[in-house]
């Protein structure tokens, strides 16, 4: 299974007040607890290395790979970032591919019509490099499901996911990360 | 083009290059209910922004596990074609210039990769376009051009 996730629990640090009592329960709750939560928060990747590498034609927003390139995590509410690369060739000169993130509380993509960003094909036979980060502000804190999407203007896209192709052995990663 | 509003997973891995064809395929049974298809691992998926009719539903499923791996569209043809004819060509610009919403911007980039690999060709089409007074600049105006002088030249 190529995804991971993780989750920490982090709250707001409490306030202290003159008096209260230095215990280590809560030195372990407010500082240990809060630092390790920091330095790791909700986060999951996949780097995906299938049999077979991902195709489509489809000119409207479909998910490259519902389970693989699909990440659920909890938020403590706040900001996420995402990231992609990956490498896509399409068969039609001139068509273009296009990415998006579906996020699953919202229940939609969070890109515009024609998504976060796109990709061109001047060249049938030379593959692009698709790396793109986005941050997606002010989600409520609790679990989201993301998801990568991807559509094609014309022709079709294949993106290499490992599955031995010579030449075009990558593999794709699909990286989500809590960031405030 | 809306959004998909469901898919129909089919258990059966077809090859990249396949895609093409089968989306054809599956478009001349649902029309623009589908968005096109695409491969998951080892499975096909036919993408719907409409929704089907049973019917048509078992009418996909039996077209994606009896598709012929093997056919190519025209396209793809012309692209896997060591050494095109002109004739292919020509037909390849009708078949193309008689659809109903033709991407002329693609077309006319698979015609310019083969004419530009043929300089006497290229003359001949800048030539025609100025004495019949087409832009060659524009998607149709080249085609025009290309189609007239590779008419003229079987």
């Amino acid at each position: 299974m190529p995804v991971t996730q993780t989750n920490t629990s982090y709250a707001t640090p409490r306030t202290w007040l003159p008096d209260d009592a230095l215990v280590a329960a809560d030195f372990n709750d407010e500082i240990r607890d809060k630092i390790l939560a920091l330095k790791t928060p909700a986060n999951g990747h996949s780097e995906v290395n299938e049999a077979s590498d991902y195709t489509t034609s489809s000119t409207s927003f479909g998910d490259v790979d519902a389970t693989d390139m699909a990440i659920t995590i909890i938020t403590g509410g706040g900001d996420v970032e995402v990231s992609v690369v990956c490498s896509i060739i399409n068969n039609t000169l001139t068509s273009r591919t296009y990415f998006d993130i579906y996020e699953s509380v919202a229940g939609g993509r969070v890109g515009g019509d024609d998504g976060i960003c796109e990709s061109g094909t001047a060249n049938t036979s030379a593959p692009q490099v698709v790396s793109f980060t986005y941050q997606i502000a002010s989600l409520s804190a609790g679990s989201h499901t993301f998801k990568l999407q991807w559509k094609v203007s014309g022709g079709t896209t294949t993106m290499y996911a490992g599955a031995g192709t010579s030449g075009h052995d990558t593999h794709p990663q699909f990286k989500v990360r809590e960031i405030s | 083009m809306a959004d998909v509003i469901a898919e129909i997973l089919i258990d059966r891995a077809i090859p990249s290059v396949s895609v093409d064809a089968l989306s054809a395929a599956v478009r001349g049974i649902i029309g623009n209910k589908t968005s096109g298809v695409a491969k998951r691992k080892d499975k096909t998926v036919v993408l719907l922004v409409e929704q089907v009719t049973p019917e048509e539903d078992n009418a996909i499923r039996q077209l994606v596990l009896n598709h012929d791996t093997s056919t190519r569209t025209p396209e793809q043809q012309i692209q896997a074609a060591a050494d095109i004819s002109r004739n292919q060509i020509i037909t390849y610009i009708r078949q193309q210039l008689t659809n109903s919403s033709p991407n002329t911007a693609a077309i006319k980039a698979q015609v310019e990769n083969y004419v530009s690999q043929h300089p006497k060709l290229q003359t001949a089409v800048a030539n025609v376009a100025a004495l019949y007074g087409y832009d060659t600049a524009t998607n149709v105006g080249y085609l025009r051009a290309a189609l007239i002088v590779m008419s003229f030249l079987s």
